[in-house]
């Protein structure tokens, strides 16, 4: 296999993010909702949403299904979606 | 409290309003979030919604309360609506297309090498190639090579007879052997690209 070196770029750069431990794009989607949640509270995330973030910057499904969910959760601001 | 999961119990009294309430939530989310989006239509959307109630209510047991229930069944929603327009959009290259394309690209390095780019060519690509060639198996190139040309994850999984959890694990096994390869290489742990030591492969490597 060969590759380009723009394609070595994007390798260096996935290999700088990689972890030895990562959550996979299932164990994510279980996770998104709430990391949404705290991302957008300010508040500090903890070491599993922390993973959430991890991920994200190495899968492009899950990135992209992350930017729609922040649009979608956007839409509802100030409704009450009977969640208290 | 969350009463939400328990509202979708089919035994609950509220069943049928809850499942029409979610039924809204999630349509309005799709739309919001895929408006723009082609072949987006409201009878897709629609088709989505009816499957992932289907997933939602299979899941319930799963969903964990650390968020919000809608947040959680949003994203199921949008992971289900992304999936199928990932495919529709997808040009239908087979893995053994992308395989050829790879394959011509080193021509292509080749012609458009001048003098002053042959320190370049030495370079990073060349020992990834390298690498990608001794320490990766073929299923964990074939992800590689078809993440780097844009292939999503699903129709890697379809055309690998796999899932995409499976294709993720192939992906992240092939990245942390690369990894491990040119951390054998000399290359600093922390940071990857910068050669703990001159091994001839420095120059080029960072620029
Ligand atoms: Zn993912």
């Amino acid at each position: 296999m060969n590759i380009s070196r723009d394609q070595a770029k994007v390798i260096r750069d996935l290999l700088v993010s990689t972890q030895s431990q990562e959550l996979n794009c299932n164990e994510l989607l279980d996770k998104i909702g709430e990391y949404v949640e705290v991302e957008k509270s300010g508040e500090t995330l903890s070491l599993e949403l922390e993973m959430v973030k991890q991920h994200l910057s190495l899968c492009r499904e899950c990135e992209e299904e992350y930017q729609a969910l922040v649009t979608a959760l956007g839409h509802f601001v100030g409704e009450d979606l009977g969640e208290d | 409290m969350n009463f939400w999961p328990d509202r979708l119990r089919e035994k609950h009294p509220e069943f049928s309003t809850a499942l029409a309430e979610l039924r809204e939530i999630l349509f309005r989310g799709l739309k919001a979030s895929l408006s723009g989006k082609p072949h987006s239509d409201d009878a897709f959307l629609e088709d989505i919604v009816q499957n992932s109630l289907l997933r939602i209510l299979e899941r319930l047991d799963t969903f964990q309360g650390k968020g919000k229930f809608t947040s959680w069944a949003l994203a199921i929603a949008i992971r289900m609506a992304f999936n199928e327009l990932r495919r529709k959009d997808w040009n239908h290259l087979s893995l053994d297309e992308l395989r050829e394309q790879q394959e011509t690209l080193r021509e292509e390095i080749d012609k458009g090498s001048s003098p002053s780019s042959q320190t370049e060519k030495n370079d990073l690509s060349k020992l990834l190639q390298s690498v990608i060639k001794t320490d990766l198996t073929s299923r964990q190139r074939d992800v590689l090579m078809a993440a780097l040309n844009g292939m999503p994850q699903e129709e890697i999984a379809r055309q690998l007879d796999t899932s995409r959890n499976n294709v993720y694990k192939l992906f992240h096994d092939a990245r942390k052997a690369l990894k491990r390869a040119l951390e054998g290489r000399g290359f600093d742990k922390e940071s990857l690209l910068i050669p703990a030591q001159s091994n001839g492969y420095g120059e080029g490597v960072s620029s």
